[in-house]
């Protein structure tokens, strides 16, 4: 069954392209990873396929319904794109709080739970402005995850953190690719997503194409 | 909507609380002292008296304690992360509606604090007349003549001054409304902090200069003596309503021409 079809997406700012022709097809419970240079597009993939950005051409659609259609946001999504969202001032259970609250599906027990899974203890009451990076990302995927959205979008979950919460990053992704959701991960270095995902793609130039041992040697080994 | 509007307020409430009842204090403790180095007929003029600080700053109060709010939801993208869970116009809809509500609430329970206060808690004044009356050569009453909406304020006195709460309450949710409109697209804070002040002084400083000075926010705010015989009701309309027509352009400039987003693209 597909959970997320992409066809034929382009995408262009100021006159250049971004994305061109963009076709993807992801299987509900697969973890699929999208590698590529800062700025090769895969945020922009990923906001065309949350609804937050439209395509200049092509369509999308989660679970069979046409994004910008049929809705405009897509249903039970966990998105987590170009980093984590808050407001400073607030704790972190505090700002998970705001997000839930916003349709009540879940209560303080499942954000509290959502917190500690990804590492937080939920009674801090440190305001997230004075977290440090990985705290912030860790809040972020926590948002993504706590309303148990079953398919989870997360750019590149793994930037920018130290060793330690980069392998407790990687716990954490680990953990949901067991409880079968559908993920899309993103990273600008292959081998933060090669351990993770059933399926990577590259993104190059604006066009999306299977990672296969040759554009690995080409683009990522050394001579 | 109701579960939006609860959330918004759980956000500000803090803030608004605070405010509210510090300033409801601030304008009690006026209205119950400045009156006493005045020549005053009645006393609901105690209030009167005391509030011309409060009416300068009532920019300023309206929308410290809620402008805030949007400006940290877009400045750190917390404001990205409501798009899965809500359409933009409902949220931003809700926040404008506690924002602006927030602000009437505290203007007008502040001010008519210092009604009950005038009216009720000091001790009753003792008048002091200085109209000479021609037929007798007596000094004799004249707020009932020469005071806005005269014989309200000599007879009914709280009901003035609930009306005129009620006012200066829908004057702070009009004030309140710039400032949330600059924090939709501006991502500086002290623009949409101060920036309806500047506007309010602005608009005085402009009007003044083309004798235009019956027509300011700030006499529409607190009429006192404005003069209805000889310009009629309208005048202090145009106050709320050049202050609504800026804010809309405000809002035209920055998402026709400037293309600025409200949500980070």
């Amino acid at each position: 069954m597909i959970d997320i079809r992409i066809e034929e997406v382009s995408k262009t700012f100021n006159g250049i392209p971004v994305l061109s022709q963009v076709n993807l097809d992801i299987e509900k419970g697969k973890t699929i990873g999208i590698v590529g240079a800062n700025g090769s597009g895969k945020s922009v993939l990923f906001k065309i396929m949350c609804g937050f950005t439209a395509p200049d051409q092509g369509k999308v659609f989660v679970r069979g319904k046409q994004l910008g259609k049929d809705l405009d946001f897509p249903e039970n999504v966990g998105v987590f794109i170009n980093g984590p969202g808050y407001i400073g001032i607030y704790s972190g259970f505090k700002n998970l709080k705001f997000l839930a609250d916003i349709n009540r599906k879940i209560g303080d027990a499942e954000i509290k739970d959502a917190m500690r899974l990804v590492g937080l203890d939920p009674e801090l009451k440190t305001k997230v402005a004075d977290y440090s990076l990985g705290m912030k990302q860790k809040l972020g995927i926590a948002q993504a995850i706590m309303e148990r959205q079953d398919i989870l979008v997360l750019d590149e979950p793994f930037n920018a953190l130290d060793y330690q919460t980069y392998n407790d990053m990687k716990e954490i992704v680990l953990k949901l690719k067991e409880e079968h959701k559908t993920m899309l991960l993103t990273s600008h270095n292959y081998e933060d997503l090669e351990s993770l995902c059933d399926i990577l793609y590259i993104i190059q130039g604006g066009r999306l194409e299977r990672l296969t041992e040759e554009l690995k040697e080409k683009y990522f080994k050394r001579k | 909507m109701n579960k939006l509007l609860r959330l918004e307020w759980n956000k500000l409430r803090w803030p608004v609380l605070i405010t509210m009842l510090s300033l409801s204090l601030v304008v009690s403790v006026l209205s119950g002292t400045i009156y006493k180095s005045y020549a005053l007929e009645h006393d609901l003029e105690a209030w009167e008296v005391g509030i011309p600080f409060i009416v300068f700053l009532f920019p300023l109060i309206s929308v410290l304690p809620t402008g805030w709010l949007m400006y940290m939801e877009r400045k750190d993208r917390f404001l990205m992360y409501t798009l899965p869970r809500v359409k933009k116009s409902r949220y931003i809809l809700s926040k404008w509606m506690i924002v602006a509500g927030s602000s009437f609430l505290i203007m007008f329970v502040a001010m008519l604090m210092g009604v009950i206060t005038a009216l009720y808690i000091k001790p009753d004044i003792t008048p002091i007349y200085s109209l000479v009356d021609r037929s007798t050569g007596e000094v004799a009453p004249s707020l009932e003549r020469l005071h806005f909406m005269g014989s309200l304020f000599v007879n009914q006195p709280l009901g003035y001054g609930i009306m005129l709460s009620l006012w200066q309450g829908f004057l702070s949710a009009i004030i309140a409304t710039l400032a949330f409109v600059l924090s939709l697209y501006v991502s500086n804070i002290f623009i949409v902090l101060i920036g309806p002040f500047l506007y309010a002084m602005l608009e005085n400083f402009i009007l003044n200069l083309f004798k235009l000075q019956d027509y300011k926010i700030y006499d529409s705010f607190e009429p006192g003596f404005y003069d209805t015989d000889k310009l009629g009701y309208w005048p202090l309309l145009a106050g709320p309503a050049m202050a609504l027509l800026f804010t809309t352009l405000i809002a035209i400039y920055f998402s026709k021409f400037k293309k600025v987003t409200v949500y980070p693209s």
